[in-house]
């Protein structure tokens, strides 16, 4: 079995939503169903942009970021996350 | 080939307790009202009952663990009690135990009943469900709102849904059920909103607003099975079991992109099983009503098609043209659903056959939500779990051998 890394692959959106129930600490929690345009799909929460501009189809890479800060513990807890490619970027 | 359970055993009594906000009452107070009214309308005793299966999800929440609050609450005699926890088609789960028990010449009565009562936590929404160790690293926080309001943007996106053209859709769908619910003395919700209010409600999931959203709620409901031939010795208007069906996808749609992230495989597999065993072979001109699984309003609209009642992308037409509303063809959610009854887990799957059972011996409450036409075929979907990773059930029952 060869390692295969996702963390330079591009992905689409499959499918989002901007979820008020949820926690976190800056509602709504975005979050969507990714596909990677070479295969694979994650659930991963979406970030660096407005529920407003996010699309089914639009791309996103991938960025390493804080999931949870447990201050009073210590515990910091990291996890990819998918941030929409602006126009700009591409 | 499988024979299946057409025709084996039969549903002699039932009974559903209101379902709210019942702070009023404990479970075992709910237990023993769904009991007695499925025992009474049976013509039973609890001395007749051989085996009971009990429903329950959420045992941290008030009902407990394992068959013991059952057997408690109504004093069973030392008879095997079991306790079924499948998601949201444990209730469903508790009456395929009872049938199959029954159909095994294990057991000649069988009490099949579900019981939850979730507003005692003090919140909207379902406690927190375990999923496992490994998903709470990486997963974000999905709740069952934000799960099926992924499925609701990619079921637009696929379809050319505009956002307005999709939320106006799914609000005639809870409309419908609003409609319905608010003649049901049993139900939760008995208001009605009007279309616009459902569609510019809070937003709880983008783009689903609150009427998309059905709520959580305290009931119970039972049902009592004993073999088909047995079962005209109590009553004349016995309701037959036809199907009863359940599937589980292997979850290869949440990483893998061989699902289209809107239709459920695990309601079109055990579908196509339940008109089989059944005998059913167009689900649209044969299936007079149906219950389904509405947690959400567009949960709704992909069963319609899951189950193949309408077309591919196509349930909007017929939620338009009123095909499913309590006049139309295949009336759904004719007790207002998960919608107006909320969704106290273990005895949702049961209340809904409560229903179906009532419509077929036409003894419905409020005369005015029986269905036309004498039905004769009925249909109960549950699903429930992670979207493209979920438990589904189908069970179809008849009022003729």
């Amino acid at each position: 079995m060869e390692d295969y890394y996702f963390h330079d692959r591009i992905g689409r959106i499959k499918s989002f939503t901007g979820d008020r129930l949820a926690f976190t600490m800056d509602p709504p929690a975005m979050y969507g169903l990714i596909d990677f345009d070479e295969g694979g799909r994650l659930y991963l929460d979406i970030t660096d942009c407005d529920l407003d501009s996010l699309k089914v189809g639009s791309s996103v890479k991938m960025s390493l970021r804080r999931r949870y800060a447990d201050k009073r513990r210590g515990v910091y807890a990291y996890f990819w996350k998918a941030v929409p490619i602006l126009e700009k970027d591409e | 080939m499988v024979k299946g359970i057409k025709d084996k055993v039969a549903i002699i009594g039932m009974g559903c307790t209101g379902f709210g906000e019942l702070w009023d009452k404990s479970s075992e107070d709910l237990i023993v009202e769904a009991y007695k009214e499925a025992a009474d309308d049976a013509g039973i005793e609890i001395k007749d009952i051989d085996a009971a299966w009990y429903a329950s999800c959420f045992e941290e929440v008030n009902v407990g663990r394992g068959g013991i609050p059952l057997a408690r609450a109504l004093k069973l005699p030392n008879i095997p009690v079991t306790r079924v926890e499948n998601f949201c088609t444990s209730g469903t789960e508790a009456i395929r135990g009872a049938c199959y028990g029954v159909a095994s010449g294990a057991c000649d009565i069988a009490l099949a009943l579900g019981c939850e009562k979730l507003k005692d936590t003090g919140f909207g929404g379902l406690p927190e469900i375990g999923t496992g160790e490994e998903n709470k690293f990486y997963y974000p926080n999905i709740t069952a709102p934000g799960m099926f309001a992924q499925v609701a943007n990619a079921y637009f996106a696929k379809y050319g849904l505009s956002r307005e053209e999709g939320k106006r859709v799914l609000a005639r769908i809870s409309l419908k059920s609003h409609q319905n619910g608010a003649m049901n003395p049993r139900a939760h919700l008995r208001r009605v909103p009007s279309l616009d209010a459902i569609i510019n409600a809070p937003i709880i999931a983008d783009p689903l607003g609150l009427f998309d959203c059905c709520g959580v709620s305290d009931g119970a409901a039972a049902a009592i099975v004993v073999r088909a031939d047995m079962a005209k010795e109590f009553r004349p208007d016995p309701v037959y079991v036809k199907a009863l069906q359940i599937s589980l996808t292997p979850a290869t749609g949440i990483g893998h992109q061989s699902w289209d992230g809107v239709h459920f495989e695990s309601t079109r597999i055990p579908g196509i099983k339940a008109y089989e065993e059944a005998g059913i072979k167009n689900p649209r001109e044969e299936i007079n009503l149906m219950e389904v699984h509405d947690c959400f309003s567009i949960s709704e609209l992909v069963t319609y098609e899951s189950l193949q009642i309408s077309p591919m992308g196509k349930g909007r037409e017929d939620v338009e043209d009123g095909f499913y509303d309590l006049d139309g063809k295949i009336p759904c959610q004719s007790d207002g659903g998960l919608k107006c009854f909320g969704h106290p887990i273990g005895a949702s799957g049961i209340r809904m056959a409560y229903e179906i059972y009532k419509q077929l011996q036409g003894k419905v409450d409020p005369v005015e939500r029986q269905v036309k036409g004498n039905p004769r075929i009925g249909l109960t979907h549950n699903h429930g779990g992670i979207c493209g990773s979920l438990v589904c059930s189908v069970g179809i029952f008849g009022n003729e051998l």
